[in-house]
């Protein structure tokens, strides 16, 4: 509904807009031919000069005016067209220009300061009349031809820079959402008999697009919490069960990181498999020199008296065994029907 | 806002996507009273006038400013308005932003229906509620010892607020915390609403650089 009112909007916009003045502007190709007739003319007045006496004063300003005007206006003319609509390029080419009236006002003045007050050498007053208004003309001359010119070169650049960033960010987007996103949803539409399947198909596409958006752009293979993503991963892909991971603070994986990786991993398998539960909570802290894990379900629970015996459930030698090895501590919390945690606590290397 | 006391919360849905607006409906009726919903950030702020919702749950994207803009524009008028904010995103800038913002919590959309009412109820009591990402970002924020020239009662958080931050980001409730730890569940909530406090008006680093992170966007 919106869109259909702004497009709508924008279809007025443009047709309430003045008609382009094609007709009272100069075609480009006059414009040029002209600026060429301006150089021709400013020759056969370098000739005249040369050879000819020099005509009174104002008269040979009027001659050196129209003349150099006929050389820099077309081009000036030209160059203004076609920045239209830069506004800060359009700026800098009026400063240029003004700055070329100015030096060429000043040298008339000065001209005729010393024509009237009659000092100075015959000539001189034609002189300074006649430097400052070519040099003017030079300035704005080169101001309206290299100016423009470079600013184009510059804006080109830039924009097929910026334009080539995108499409290659666009390409890296649409390859990651094709193997990722799209694959899942194709497999989606053909597992539609199976509730637990396509919960766990949900499930590893939302990881690897969080992963993708949220997380380090390269997963680095030896950082502690990477390696406890991809255990709680496997653990939520083999059991389809879902592990809420929240992570403070991370180091490098070494032996004893890596035991209490393994061992956490465990921890969840034995929540997934005997909990009853379908979500489980992992919180994991790196601080003052330990990792600390703790693991935990609202699910059955167990009496760990009679557990430590049976050996089935419980804590078995993955989880006390490996820590121990390291000099690590575990600590378990359960009672039937109360949930469990499992805690562990090893000494790393500090960050 | 005038709650009714003895009343269902009456809560306003303000989400971008019709689909998840639905969701929570279905989820959070009958224990709560949904009066509304919006799809923007206009239309959240004349909704929230003309409804008086005790509870508004805000996403944290949002077309026409983000929930940013719906905090800081009620707000600045009705500072008793109670924000309850959610996202699907993981990452801490939009999350700080928000509650920096002057949101009473955080939860991902993944909650469940009764974390979410309860939740809900939480924060219209008056208190504060965190997720467990919440409190991880937290103590992820609030590492080490605050820079000399800041504040270390607003930059720096106590032993017993972080003792709660880290059961609360392992999945605990505060009645659960509040048991575990041998205090009651409002001396948890007292912890909670002083981190929030902390949250808000703290200058460290981190909290600032996730916060401009947000407001930019």
């Amino acid at each position: 509904m919106n869109r259909q009112t702004s497009s709508a909007d924008s279809a007025r916009d443009l047709s309430t807009l003045p008609p382009r003045r094609a007709g009272s502007r100069l075609r480009p190709g006059w414009v040029v031919l002209l600026g060429f007739a301006g150089i021709g003319v400013f020759a056969a007045f370098l000739w005249v000069v040369e050879h000819t006496s020099p005509p009174p004063l104002p008269v040979l300003v009027v001659m050196v005016l129209v003349v150099v005007g006929l050389v820099v206006g077309p081009w000036a003319y030209l160059a203004t067209r076609r920045l239209e609509g830069e506004a800060a390029a359009g700026r800098i080419l009026r400063r240029v220009l003004a700055v070329g009236g100015t030096l060429a006002g000043t040298g008339v003045a000065v001209a005729a300061a010393i024509s009237i007050s009659g000092t100075g050498e015959p000539g001189t007053a034609g002189a300074v009349a006649m430097f400052s208004i070519l040099v003017a003309g030079l300035l704005s001359l080169v101001g309206v031809v290299v100016f423009p010119w470079l600013f184009l070169l510059t804006r080109t650049v830039t924009r097929e820079r910026a334009a080539r960033v995108r499409a290659e960010e666009r390409a890296e987007v649409a390859t990651h959402l094709h193997d990722s996103v799209l694959q899942t949803l194709t497999l989606m539409q053909k597992q539609t008999g199976d509730p637990a399947e396509m919960a766990r198909l949900a499930r590893h596409a939302e990881r690897e697009l969080r992963g993708w958006l949220y997380g380090a752009a390269d997963p680095d293979r030896d950082d502690l919490v990477a390696a406890f993503r991809a255990a709680a991963a496997e653990v939520e892909d083999r059991f389809g069960v879902s592990v809420e991971l929240v992570t403070v603070g991370t180091c490098r994986l070494d032996d004893r990181a890596r035991a209490v990786v393994g061992a956490a991993g465990e921890a969840l398998t034995n929540a997934a498999k005997h909990a009853g539960v379908a979500r489980l909570s992992m919180f994991t802290e790196v601080r003052d020199g330990h990792v600390v894990v703790v693991v935990r379900d609202r699910g059955s629970g167990f009496d760990q008296a009679i557990a430590g015996g049976r050996g089935g459930r419980g804590i078995p030698d993955s989880i006390l065994g490996r820590m121990r090895r390291q000099g690590g501590a575990v600590t378990i919390r359960t009672s039937p029907g109360a949930g469990t945690e499992v805690e562990l606590r090893m000494p790393v290397a500090r960050a | 806002m005038t709650g009714q006391p003895h009343g269902r919360v009456r809560v306003l849905v303000v989400d971008d996507h019709s689909l998840f607006r639905s969701g929570v409906r279905t989820e959070i009726e009958p224990a709560m009273e949904v009066v509304g919903e919006a799809g923007d950030v206009a239309a959240a702020i004349s909704q929230i006038h003309a409804l008086q919702p005790d509870v508004i749950l805000l996403d944290v994207h949002l077309p026409g400013g983000g929930g940013r803009a719906v905090l800081d524009a009620v707000l600045a008028t009705h500072p008793e308005v109670r924000f309850l904010a959610l996202s699907v995103s993981d990452a801490a800038d939009d999350v700080i932003g928000v509650i920096r913002g002057g949101a009473r919590g955080y939860v991902v959309k993944a909650i469940s229906g009764p974390e979410l009412c309860e939740a809900i109820r939480q924060v219209h009591a008056g208190d504060v509620y965190f997720s467990p990402r919440l409190a991880g970002f937290v103590l992820d924020a609030f590492r080490g010892n605050p820079p000399a020239h800041l504040d270390p009662e607003l930059d720096q958080l106590t032993v017993r607020e972080r003792e709660v931050l880290r059961l609360i980001a392992s999945g605990y409730t505060y009645k659960e915390a509040a048991a575990r730890l041998h205090i009651s569940a409002r001396t948890v909530e007292t912890h909670v609403s002083a981190v929030l406090r902390k949250l808000q008006l703290s200058s460290r680093r981190e909290l600032s650089r996730w916060a401009a992170a947000r407001n930019l966007t």
